[in-house]
């Protein structure tokens, strides 16, 4: 089965290059992933323009403890609002608005700044399995720091 | 992750049950063509007990009961296997699983989409983010002064007493810069003079800064950089914010903004006003120190939702300013006369700009801005009256092809301009007649960002406009970008640039009344062609801490260069095309400093060489600095809910154009540095209060130079006595030949102050 191996290759390319880093899900994989188990979902929501979400990328979300928690017992989902494909979560589609040439913001994340007050980059959302929004953090994270969310926040 | 205390009770009753059953221990490794696979799950879910192989592919189970189980081994999204063990003894088993030989698996391969995550700054054109906070550390009325923070960006002030000012970048004057909000361009040369202001940092979510030629795609003139302004989204912004804040010498700023969201529209609304109106003479020489001002702004901002979700912005804003400077006992019934001294200046200027989607497959923009500037000034009993009208409008059609990003687009422009100097009078000054000047630009270009590979991205750019007046355009443009990850990154950029110099309205050194201007002969338009090479390098240490280092150089090369000469008669200002050519080189730094514990450390700093060469004599440029610095320091006491923060600059000497011979006064500014401190206490529910003292130094020219402004005493020149060749004669009564000028200006002659404000926040 040539399709299997090229399968298991891209995939050995996947651990491989993915060292190091937790395992992420894309929004299209949640709901398939949640029937399989229920986890909660950890949405990481960064902009490329954003120092502070890279800082995390590269201190936070290598720290094997969190990742060990969050590959464990979370999806997470790393989430750039200023993209503009539409996103599909929670059986709705959330699509990107303009508010200008090359700027907007998806409406998924103007729906969660409207629960959590907040809009500063990076946040740290959590969803329960029935993607209900239980806890959110909306600051730079060290490693200590998020695995005392994670904890408190379960 | 830990689970809450009464299932980690319930976790450990069942293991304590567990130590008198007999278990055992399931281990082994995951495997594909030899090598371990990470983040594979095995998974018994009978016993609702699972484990996730590490990076060399190992796995382990513990506390398995014997009996015959069903082992699910999977990886999300990607395969699914199930195996049978049966444990018939405690201790440890052993299931290694190579997932190369399996051959009657079920597979389950989702494809998730090709969802090409759109990052900008991965773009071949370097771009530097400020976010709102940074222009907080170091309070301003507006934003232009507050790019004083940006290394290799200086507002620079252009007249003694007016202190009418434009932004430099990277040593190049503000109408090479083209400002944008949210990416709709502000088409205007005076953009960087008012095109900043009246924008409340309230409804700023970030400054992107591009340092280099973006001419290709904004026009020919815009070979200095862009500003883009983005605004906060309309489901961000702040429901009511207000912020004001008044300083020792008795300057208020007030900031207004607030958001309307309804069914089909959303609405952003800034109003800023300021007040400076006391006069203040520290240095007594009978003239203002700072120019005495009252402005407001009105700034709105559009959203309209369409059924399509395709956008449709559009933004106006409107700026009246009133300032005056001058003779101390000046009042408005001395305007325009030549009694006692006063500069002022009324503006007047509204600008609307938008961007309509249309309602098509393909991604087509159409842009237009339209702004119209009148201003009336009076420089002594000099006066400049003059209307700006400038109309613009952009097709843009966005297509990716594979590795392509087409940008193809089409653009119009017509820029009328009208005044009371002869620049617009006709050559026949007998029966002299008004000729206003109206000049259509039509233009078209194309843009491809070509990805090469995951690590080089180039973007070619070619753009032709053909000018009513001096005929075609060529502007083409070069960028390639190389990543050797996404911390270290290399960025080259070239590009040419085009612009018709106008004088009056952007060269305020021509209209202090003090010279007479002479233009020798038809002003050609400057040609110029830019270089700059880019480096980043970021480093992110695991506590948190990061450091980022990025490092520039830039060249640009002026064929002609429209210069002012201060220095062969003091009573005018000639302009002349050069002889020869115009260089400005440099190198900039930046260094960032995040560190863990919450102090942040910005540093920046900037070496240049502005020359031009005139018939083969090498010149530097007036007023212009070889090295600047910046510098800021953050640090927030958690406890306390306090933040403190330190700016400053430094800039070393610059060229200043002197009188005469005898003129008393140094040929170079010192070395001069601006110093700040500010505490902003968050304490409160939606109120900030903050404060601190600017100019810390209480540096001012005047300090260095006793004499700023000669001939205060006879601002009109009525007591300057002339020889038969029109030269100055020194008498007692003028022992160094001078006549009043005010060209001799660097940098403010405001001192230490402190200032007081309050922010009230509603989400």
């Amino acid at each position: 089965m040539a399709q299997f191996k090229s399968i298991l290759v891209a995939l050995l390319l996947l651990s491989i290059g993915t060292y190091g880093q937790p395992r992420t899900y894309t929004f299209q994989e949640l709901d398939s992933a949640e029937l399989e188990e229920a986890r909660p979902i950890l949405l990481f929501i960064h902009t490329d323009w954003c120092q502070y979400c890279q800082g995390m990328k590269y201190s936070t979300f290598q720290d094997k403890k969190v990742i060990a928690m969050l590959n464990e017992n979370y999806y997470l989902v790393n989430f750039n609002p200023e993209t503009e494909q539409p996103v599909y979560f929670n059986k709705k589609t959330y699509v990107f608005r303009q508010t200008g040439i090359g700027v907007g913001l998806s409406d998924l994340a103007a729906e969660i700044s409207a629960i959590t007050q907040n809009t500063s980059y990076p946040s740290i959302i959590i969803f329960d399995e029935k993607y209900q929004l239980i806890a959110y953090q909306n600051s730079f994270l060290t490693s200590k720091e998020m695995i005392t969310f994670l904890i408190n926040k379960r | 992750m830990l689970p809450d205390k009464r299932i980690f009770l319930f976790i450990l009753t069942l293991l304590t049950a567990n130590v008198f059953a007999q278990n055992a221990k399931l281990m082994g490794k995951i495997t594909a063509d030899n090598q371990g696979v990470e983040g594979v799950r095995v998974v018994i879910k009978t016993l609702s007990k699972k484990a996730i192989s590490d990076s060399n592919g190992r796995y382990t189970l513990t506390g398995i009961p014997l009996g015959q189980y069903k082992i699910q081994i999977s990886s999300l999204g990607f395969f699914k296997l199930e195996r049978t063990i049966k444990i018939t003894s405690s201790g440890t088993d052993t299931l290694n699983i190579d997932l190369s030989n399996q051959k009657n698996n079920q597979i389950e391969v989702v494809v998730s989409g090709t969802l090409k995550e759109v990052n900008r700054l991965e773009s071949p054109v370097p771009v530097e983010v400020y976010n709102s906070t940074f222009f907080k550390k170091n309070l301003t009325a507006n934003l232009f002064e507050g790019l004083a923070n940006i290394n290799g960006v200086r507002p620079q002030l252009n007249c003694a007493i007016c202190n009418t000012g434009d932004i430099h970048i990277n040593g190049l004057e503000g109408p090479y810069t083209m400002v944008l909000i949210d990416g709709m361009p502000i088409v205007s040369s005076l953009s960087t003079v008012y095109g900043l202001s009246g924008i409340p940092n309230s409804l700023i979510e970030r400054i992107e800064v591009v340092k280099g030629p973006a001419s290709s795609l904004y026009g020919s003139e815009a070979v200095g950089g862009l500003i883009n302004v983005i605004t906060k989204k309309p489901q961000n912004a702040p429901l009511f914010n207000a912020e004001v804040f008044m300083t020792t010498w008795n300057e208020v700023n007030a900031d207004v903004s607030f958001k309307i969201k309804a069914k089909k529209i959303d609405l952003l609304t800034g109003i800023n006003h300021f007040n400076y109106s006391t006069v203040i003479d520290n240095n007594n020489d009978n003239f203002t120190d700072v120019t005495l001002q009252k402005r407001i702004s009105i700034f709105e901002k559009a959203n309209f939702k369409r059924k399509d979700n395709k956008l449709f912005t559009l933004a106006g804003r409107y700026v009246f300013e009133d300032r005056w400077g001058g003779d101390i006992n000046w009042t408005k019934e001395f305007r325009g006369g030549d009694s006692i001294y006063g500069e002022s200046i009324y503006t007047n200027r509204w600008e609307l700009l938008g961007s309509y989607q249309l309602p098509i497959k393909e991604k087509v923009f159409f842009s237009f801005s339209y702004n119209k500037h009148n201003q009336d000034s009076r420089y002594g009993n000099t006066s400049y009256i003059a209307q700006q009208n400038i109309g613009f409008g952009q097709l843009t059609w966005d297509k990716k092809l594979k590795a392509h990003d087409f940008l193809i687009g089409a653009a119009l422009r017509q820029t009328f301009y009208d005044d009371n100097t002869p620049t617009t009078a006709s050559a026949d000054t007998l029966i002299p007649s008004n000729m206003a000047q109206n000049i259509w630009l039509p233009g078209v270009f194309a843009q491809d960002e070509i990805t090469l590979s995951k690590k080089q991205k180039l973007l070619l750019g070619f753009r032709y406009d053909y000018n009513s007046v001096h005929g075609n355009i060529y502007t083409p443009r070069l960028a390639y970008k190389l990543s050797v990850n996404d911390r270290n990154i290399i960025r080259l950029n070239t590009g040419t640039g085009y612009r018709v110099v106008n004088l009056f309205t952007e060269d305020h050194s021509a209209l202090t009344g003090a010279r007479a201007v002479i233009i020798n002969d038809d002003i050609r338009p400057e040609k110029s062609i830019n270089v700059n090479l880019n480096y980043i390098h970021k480093k992110f240490y695991k506590n948190g801490t990061y450091i980022s280092f990025d490092a520039t150089a830039f060249y640009t090369h002026f064929y002609n260069r429209i210069i002012g000469d201060f220095l062969s008669d003091p009573n005018k200002i000639s302009y002349n095309n050069l002889n020869g050519y115009a260089v400005s080189q440099g190198i900039s730094a930046n260094v960032d400093f995040s560190f863990n514990n919450g102090l942040k450390i910005v540093t920046g700093a900037t070496a240049q060489d502005v020359t031009y060469t005139d018939n083969g004599v090498k010149n530097y440029q007036f007023f212009t600095e070889k090295f600047t610095a910046t510098w800021l320091a953050s640090y927030t006491v958690k406890e306390l809910k306090l933040t403190i923060d330190y700016t400053g600059n430094l800039y070393s000497p610059m060229k200043l154009p002197l009188i005469s011979e005898l003129d008393p006064r140094s040929d170079k500014s010192p070395w001069w540095s601006i110093q700040n401190i500010q505490f902003t206490y968050t304490g409160f529910k939606k109120v900030e209060v903050f404060g601190g003292v600017k100019n810390l130094l209480n540096w001012t020219p005047f300090k260095k130079n006793g004499l700023l402004l000669p001939r205060t005493n006879d601002p009109f020149d009525k007591n300057v006595k002339y020889d038969a060749n029109g030269q100055v004669i020194v008498d007692a009564n003028n022992p160094y030949g001078f006549t009043f000028d005010t060209s001799y200006v660097y940098a403010s002659n405001q001192g230490i102050r402190g200032f007081l404000g309050i922010r009230i926040n509603i989400n």
